[in-house]
């Protein structure tokens, strides 16, 4: 047992011990302890004014009011929203209340924003709702709001294009909204008439396909005009016009101005002029070839190219905007006469020849081969006056010595009467 | 007895060897094909005079003796016309790949591997007189070997196939090139290389033959880091021959200016000039050359390459 003077507590702290006493309840009124309560909280009613909600300020649905009701006794009320976790509330964006409140109904209003005041992505989103206090505490289902500030979109695929040829029967397209179309309108007008169709309200899928015949009074007109109209749930909307020309009337046929019947390149520029037309298309020998853009003053330019020695023959047709063609231009012939012409097999053997065709006498022919390496092999040499020319190599060089198997190129050279120098290159491969 | 400049008196053996070689071939019927066309731009913008003065892979190609002093791997694509008003074209493929430590003395100018090894891939094509393709292709295994920093001995071996659209011009070969590399002073180097000097090529319905053989000596100068020079001479087996001289100005390290003559011999005298220049960054390259002949054989051809050059 302890001696009496240790059981007597101190003077100091018994004076310590008594000043706590008096001033602790003064401290907690004034940090706000917890009032007293009667009933723990409940919470009921609690609802949103949208299920989906666009904060873009276009006036339409642009702030999320949440409704509740608090019953019991006053009790703290946490309200938060929270990003979407695999359909369940994930991670915390907003906490739009977290207060202590009397019992009664309430709304808060969320517009959008995480608690940085950033706007927070498209989404789903939950509304979770808490109270409490000291005898218990409430929670409410989670409630999901869909935040959607992307307009839908819609695509006209049936006419594909600006300008159509012949009447239009039918136009197809779509509308699409990630998250649900509410509703979506066509409507085709031209001056016969008009034609409205409601195609959804609301609609049940978040991509609403259509295809609408046109009717004759409608189609014959020159301009269809085509209204959509979509919005989606979140108050998003839009509205498009599309407008289509119709043209079927083909243009006439280009008119071709003089041109060469005789040429000695083989590229032969054909001009003319091709009104109402958009483009001249030009066929060589019955096969397309070439194409040109008819100029502001209807006039146009097509170069072929590429054409074998001989005669040959083009037509020529013109295009309008909506495709349509005209007939063709009658036929019209023209021959190219290779100033400077070879032949010679492309696998050469000992013996073959080197033809060299002139559409005019020269004054000198050379025929020179050489290596890939640019190493002369072989040259032969004729005065001129003959229009073809023979020369045989028996796969020797100028020294008389067999040269190997392999590729060569052969080099034509040609003096005209005239002094122009002609030149050919063509290739072959010898083998012995 | 120990004997003395070992290394010396190999080189001059393989000269020797080399330079002998057209001879001992004569008579046979050589074919043209598997002739060293496949150079990048550099190379051609030097008019051939860099049996000495290559650097990269293309060493692959020109002499695989230089392998041996590359300072780093490297890779060098290219890509040229073969000839003017034909439809052709050419392409190759090159990496070098020094192996194990440097063996460099510390004020070596160049890189000096005991061993190097090179692979290579090219192709050419033309079309033929009547609208036929026709292509070769071949792949190349090229290494090099020094013995000593300062010296270094090369060969290549390269199989060909040949295709297109007509009977009796497919055609398989493999030949071998040897090449020697050596610098009689810190800023001159001499340089042989000898292509196919053994090999065989044979076209579809036709007897084998020897792919045709051509030799280069070269002797370069690099004395001054703004200036590279080579002067080279090559026959070949058809009986030509060529003097070469090339000239690389680098006035800043990343223009390099280039310009070379190749001279025909035999069998026409003719000079082919060409130009180029090439740009390097970090030790990539882009390089530009273009013949200019006068009386053009083959017409206006060029070449590009690209690549990696340490």
């Amino acid at each position: 047992m302890l001696p009496p003077e240790r059981r007597r507590l101190p003077l100091p702290l018994l004076r310590l011990l008594a000043l706590a006493a008096a001033t602790l309840p003064a401290l907690a009124a004034a940090v706000g302890t917890a009032p007293r309560v009667d009933a723990p909280p409940t919470l009921s009613g609690v609802g949103s004014d949208y299920a989906y909600f666009s904060p873009n300020l276009d006036g339409s649905q642009d702030t999320l009011h949440v409704f509740y009701g608090l019953g019991g006794d006053t009790a703290q009320v946490l309200v938060q929203v929270r990003a979407d976790s695999l359909g369940l509330p994930g991670k915390l964006r907003r906490t739009l209340r977290d207060d202590v409140f009397l019992p009664g109904p309430d709304t808060v209003r969320w517009e959008g924003r995480d608690d940085s005041g950033t706007r927070v992505l498209d989404g789903l989103y939950w509304i979770t709702l808490s109270a409490a206090n000291a005898l218990g505490s409430a929670e409410a289902d989670p409630l999901p709001v869909i935040l959607d500030i992307t307009n839908p979109d819609d695509a006209v695929t049936l006419p594909a294009r600006g300008y159509l040829s012949g009447l239009i029967h039918r136009v197809e397209g779509l509308g699409a909204d990630a998250n649900r179309l509410e509703s979506f309108e066509v409507s085709l007008s031209s001056l016969g008439g008009a034609l409205t169709t409601v195609l959804c309200q609301p609609c049940l899928t978040d991509t609403v396909r259509f295809g609408i015949d046109v009717p004759d009074s409608i189609a014959t007109a020159d301009t269809l005009t085509v209204r959509s109209s979509l919005r989606d749930n979140a108050g998003n909307e839009i509205n498009r016009v599309r407008l289509f020309v119709v043209d079927s009337l083909p243009p006439p046929p280009p008119a071709i101005a003089p041109y060469p019947e005789r040429i000695e390149r083989s590229e032969l520029v054909i001009t003319g002029a091709a009104a109402g037309a958009e483009s001249v298309l030009v066929s060589l020998d019955g096969s397309a070839s070439a194409a040109a853009r008819v100029q502001a003053g209807g006039s146009f330019a097509v170069a072929l190219r590429g054409f074998a020695p001989g005669p040959h023959a083009f037509s020529a047709v013109s295009q309008d905007r909506a495709l349509n063609r005209s007939r063709p231009t009658a036929p019209a012939a023209f021959t190219y006469e290779e100033p400077l012409g070879a032949t010679l097999p492309e696998r050469f053997r000992a013996g073959d020849f080197i033809q060299v065709n002139l559409a005019r006498p020269a004054r000198s022919v050379t025929v020179k081969i050489y290596t890939l390496s640019g190493r002369l092999v072989r040259s032969f040499a004729a005065a001129g006056g003959a229009l073809l020319h023979e020369f045989e190599w028996n796969l020797d060089d100028d020294d008389g010595r067999a040269v190997g198997s392999g590729p060569y190129v052969v080099r034509i050279l040609a003096e005209a009467d005239d002094g122009t120098p002609l030149e050919k290159r063509l290739a072959t491969v010898a083998t012995r | 007895m120990r004997r003395r400049f070992p290394v010396l008196r190999a080189a001059l053996s393989a000269l020797a060897l080399l330079s002998v070689a057209p001879s001992a071939r004569a008579g046979g019927v050589a074919s043209p094909v598997m002739q060293p066309l496949s150079v990048g731009a550099r190379t051609f913008a030097l008019a051939g005079a860099s049996v000495a003065l290559t650097q990269d892979a293309d060493a692959v190609f020109v002499n695989p003796a230089r392998l041996a002093f590359l300072r780093g791997a490297s890779v060098a694509a290219g890509y040229g016309r073969l000839v003017e008003g034909v439809p052709s074209d050419r392409g190759q493929l090159a990496a070098g790949f020094p192996l194990g430590e440097s063996i460099a003395a510390p004020f070596q100018k160049e890189g000096a591997h005991r061993w190097s090894l090179g692979v290579a891939l090219d192709y050419q094509r033309l079309e033929l007189s009547q609208g036929t393709d026709y292509g070769e292709a071949t792949a190349t295994l090229a290494a090099a070997l020094a013995p000593a920093n300062i010296v270094a001995f090369g060969a290549a071996v390269r199989g060909l196939r040949t295709s297109a659209d007509l009977d009796g011009l497919g055609a398989t070969g493999a030949a071998l090139d040897l090449g020697f590399s050596m610098a009689l002073a810190p800023y001159l180097e001499l340089a042989a290389a000898a292509h196919n000097v053994v090999g065989q090529v044979k076209y579809e319905d036709s007897d084998s033959e020897t792919p045709g053989f051509s030799a280069g000596f070269a002797l370069a100068l690099t004395r001054w880091r703004w200036l590279a020079a080579e002067a080279g001479y090559t026959t070949a087996y058809d009986g030509a021959s060529a003097v070469a001289g090339g000239l690389e100005l680098t006035p800043i390290p990343e223009l390099a200016l280039r310009g070379g003559v190749r001279y025909w011999l035999q069998p026409e005298a003719r000079a082919v000039p060409a130009l180029g220049l090439g740009i390097r960054y970090d030790g990539y390259f882009l390089d530009y050359g273009v013949q200019l002949e006068g009386d053009a054989a083959l017409g206006l051809v060029q070449r590009v390459s690209f690549g990696l050059r340490r």
